[in-house]
Order: structure tokens, then sequence, then C-alpha cells
């Protein structure tokens, strides 16, 4: 007996995406809309501060509105990708789809990594395609109205660490970070049965809290980034366990709030 | 074969057990209609033989595996139709190439024909139907897939007077050789003519468990007048006489099963 087959993870991959292929345009096309309303904040902070109007808007202050666009939306794109590992399995939070999630003729590790399959093609297109897709609109929108055209894309991604540029502490931190906030995220995402976002939050609150509390007398200012990355490793290798441990044990009838 | 050994279950958070020792063995090859009060497990039983739930102790054994750790083999050889369901909103025959798939005898053919008997047409969005016009799609599917094990939960339930029919219809004519349907329902009537054999559940114990072939050797079903009610087990009264349920004489022909006058003997504890 095969946990893991190739061809029927195939098929469960085309079923998670066609089935929730209409969730993923439509939150992508709202991350557009997030992303050209911050285009549109910064422009008009610019206009209310006195500086010139769009038509008479020189490089100098195109570039600040790109700048601080981008700033605001690699912040929104995170939150974004948060929110999405967070509510990954809310749709199967009902009677009704969990049936179908957990009857579909596939084995529980297929269908969980189908599920973050979707998830990561979800998150890279609400966070960097739909950033891509506002900042062309943007620019399209600039160049009709004869203002000077400069893309933002290239700031938006200078702004996630990379090895070339940073120190190779800061880049692991910064990706550990975002893994262990991933697989947390997740696993509140199957955990959780009802608001995702803010159990997530008051629950990763006071894990933080705790971990601040605990770490804050043992770390040494030398040994304090290794520490803290290997700590982001094992978290994330725990989180992980714990959001496939707990999504096998799925039953269809659960506590009101948690999957138990 | 399903057996259900000692099975205890009780669901999260709740006190009691709706299961406690519970003991089934169900045969291949047969339809059997569970029956049962609200609240006596139907559907529980349901979910714990397709794995949607968990025992709290005891086994569920379905063709040699553990239903709960929802191996993907097992699972191909398994369809239900639930109560509550749901349909995504893409094209029918979309549906159909993504779920098709996963299972080995999967029969386009018979859809096609199912499809047709319950007069769904054309190439409808799932996500427009109607909930009965939903249920014929499932259902069709349910038959498609070509399981061996088939587990229904209120088929009938939201099912115009005429679709009945073809459901029985569909069923009669698909359940073939090597497969096994259950029937959990409160509509005994719009089933009663598909059954092989009959489970009547009652808290934490099955009342009866019986073929159709048995009781119908065993007892008669029909209407008798005030006076004539000799052997009589158990009587209703109705605008034509009393609807009876009696032991049968052995020269007596056999009748057709009256389920719901057999479902009211038995939960009364007039029949065992």
């Amino acid at each position: 007996m095969k946990r893991f087959d190739l061809r029927r993870f195939k098929n469960v991959i085309a079923y998670d995406f066609t089935t929730g292929l209409q969730p993923m345009l439509w939150f992508s096309l709202g991350m557009v809309i997030v992303y050209l309303l911050l285009f549109g904040l910064f422009h008009n902070m610019h206009d209310a501060m006195g500086a010139a109007t769009p038509p008479e808007m020189n490089e100098f202050l195109m570039k600040a509105i790109i700048h601080e666009t981008t700033t605001a939306a690699i912040y929104a794109a995170y939150l974004f990708v948060l929110g999405a590992s967070c509510t990954i399995f809310r749709g199967a939070q009902r009677k009704a789809p969990r049936t179908v999630l957990l009857t579909l003729p596939a084995s529980n590790a297929e269908k969980f990594l189908s599920r973050w399959v979707y998830l990561v093609v979800f998150s890279l297109l609400g966070s960097i395609g739909a950033f891509v897709v506002a900042d062309l609109l943007h620019a399209g929108w600039m160049a009709v109205t004869g203002n000077p055209t400069i893309l933002a894309t290239r700031y938006f991604f200078d702004l996630i660490p990379n090895l070339e540029r940073d120190r190779t502490y800061d880049v692991i931190s910064y990706y550990a970070l975002m893994l262990t906030l991933h697989s947390f995220c997740l696993m509140c995402s199957v955990l959780f049965k009802k608001y995702h976002l803010v159990a997530t939050f008051v629950v990763g609150l006071l894990l933080l809290t705790v971990l601040n509390h605990l770490l804050r007398r043992l770390l040494t200012p030398e040994s304090k980034e290794p520490v803290l990355i290997g700590l982001m490793a094992v978290c994330t290798v725990v989180f992980s366990a714990l959001a496939y441990r707990l999504f096998c044990r799925w039953q269809v009838v659960t506590r009101k709030f948690v999957n138990l | 074969m399903i057996k259900v050994n000692n099975l205890t279950f009780s669901y999260p958070g709740q006190h009691g057990l709706l299961f406690d020792g519970f003991n089934l063995t169900l045969q291949e090859n047969r339809v059997y209609g569970l029956l049962g009060k609200n609240g006596t497990g139907k559907s529980t039983l349901l979910y714990l033989l397709s794995g949607l739930l968990r025992p709290k102790g005891g086994t569920v054994d379905v063709d040699g595996f553990t239903p709960h750790l929802r191996k993907a083999e097992m699972l191909q050889e398994l369809f239900i139709v639930p109560e509550e369901y749901d349909l995504p909103a893409v094209p029918l025959s979309k549906y159909v190439k993504l779920t098709a798939p996963f299972y080995p005898r999967f029969s386009h053919e018979v859809l096609k024909t199912c499809l047709a008997e319950f007069e769904m047409e054309g190439n409808p969005n799932l996500g427009r139907l109607s909930m009965g016009q939903k249920k014929k799609v499932y259902m069709s599917l349910a038959m498609a897939a070509g399981t061996k094990l088939l587990l229904m939960d209120e088929p009938t339930n939201g099912l115009d007077i005429p679709s009945k029919s073809q459901f029985r219809k569909v069923v009669a004519q698909q359940m073939g050789e090597g497969r096994t349907l259950i029937i959990s329902t409160h509509q005994v009537h719009d089933v009663e003519t598909l059954l092989d054999h009959v489970l009547i559940l009652n808290q934490r114990e099955l009342l009866l468990d019986s073929s159709v072939d048995d009781l119908t050797s065993r007892y008669s079903f029909g209407i008798r007048m005030p006076g004539d009610m000799d052997g009589v087990l158990y009587a209703e009264p109705s605008l034509q006489g009393n609807i009876t349920m009696a032991l049968r004489k052995a020269d007596e022909p056999e009748s057709l099963l009256n389920l719901e006058l057999l479902f009211n003997a038995v939960t009364k504890g007039l029949v065992k």
C-alpha cells in the first residue's frame, strides 16, 4: 500500500486547484485592489502635503511614492501570506466540504501536501503576483497621464533579504522566521474550527510572550543568533508535524472551536 | 465484509456513550436498510464505517481496512452520499473529469444512464443546481464510481415524488454483483422495495438484524377488519381497517414487507 502515489497526488492537486480556483482569483484580485489603494494613498498624501500635483510630478517625488508604497505593500503581502496560511483549511471546517475532503480517495499525506502546494501558489499569487499586476496598472496610468513611469516591482523585491546583499545571518533569520510563522499559522488553520485569524493571533502572542520571557534569561549576545535560528528550525518542524498529525486525526464532527 | 466489534463511541465534548459494546456484521452483495429513531446513531454508524469518525474503543473493519486511518485503497472502494454535501461551482463534466480518476472502476456509461434516468441533461454548473438536482448528480456519481461499498444517508430527502421512483430504479439497475449498499433513512416507504436486509438500531443495540426473506417468511402484512385479529402482533388503524403485522401461517402466501409497521412493532418490543 502506497502512502504517497505521485499519480494520485496529481489528481488531488488538479482537484484542489480546480475547485479552489475561484477563491484564489478573487483574493488575488482583492490584493490588487489593496495595492492600488496603497499607490493611491501615497499619491494623495504627497498631494496633501503640498507637493506637486500629479501632472507636474517629478521623478524624485515619484520615487518617494514608489518607495513608500512598496514598503507598505510588503507588509500587506506578509499579512496576506500569513492570513492565507491561517485560513487555508477554513473551507473544510463545515461538515459537507469536510466529508468530501476526507472521503476523497487519496492518502492523508497527498491531501495535506496538495493543500500546502495550493497555499504556496495562492500566497505567491496574492502577494507578489497581485503586486506586479497593480504595479503595471499604476505604471500604465502614470504613462497615460504623462508622469514619470517607474516600476515598483524591483524595489519590492529589494525589500526581501537576499544573500548577495545582506548578512548571511540576517537572511537565514528572515527565512527561518517566515517558515516558522507559516508553519505556526498552518497548524492553527488545522487546529481551530472558527475565528482562525483571531485565535492564531492570540495563541501566537501568548507563545511569543512565554518564549521571550524564557529566552531573555538564557541568551547571551554571542549565542543569540544561532540559538534563535535553531529554535525557529525546531519550531517549524514541530508545528508542521503537528499540523499534519492533527489533519490525519480530523473527524467530521469535532468540538465547537477546535478540531479535537 | 464489514465487522464492527465491541464498538464504543461518543461525540467529542459529549457526555455518555452513543455506542457501547456495539457489534455488527454485514455481508457483501446486499442492500441494507438502516433504520432507527432520531439520535440512535444511524448517521454516526455510517460515518464510523467510512472513517469520518474515530471510535473510542473496539474495532471497525471494512474489507480488512481500519476506516479511520483513511487509506486511499479503502476510500477508492467506498462512496458516501451524506445528508449534507457540497459540490463545487464547476461544470458537471469538469467535476466528473476531476473525480473519476480516483475510482478505478468509474463508469462514464453508468453515469450517463443514471443522469438520464434522473432527467439531468446537458452540462450544468453544479453551483447553480437546486439541492434536489445536486443530490441526483451526487447519487449518479456514487453509482458510477463502482465502489464495493456505498453508504447513503437519507438519500430520498429533498427529492420530489417522481425522483423517488427514479432513485429506486437507478439503485435497482446499478446494484450489481460485489456491491453492498447501506441506506440509512426515515423515509421507509421510499426504500422498502430495494432492501435485502433490515437493521433496526436503538440506543446502543441492534434491535433487529434480519433479511427481508426471513421477515416475509415469518410475518405477514396486510389489512384486516377489527373482528379478524387472530395472530396479529401489531396493528395500526386506518380508514380501510387495521393495517396488521401477524405471524404468517404455513399455507398463507408471502406478503410484501411493510417496513413502517415492522419498525413500529420492533421499537415497541413486540417483535424480536
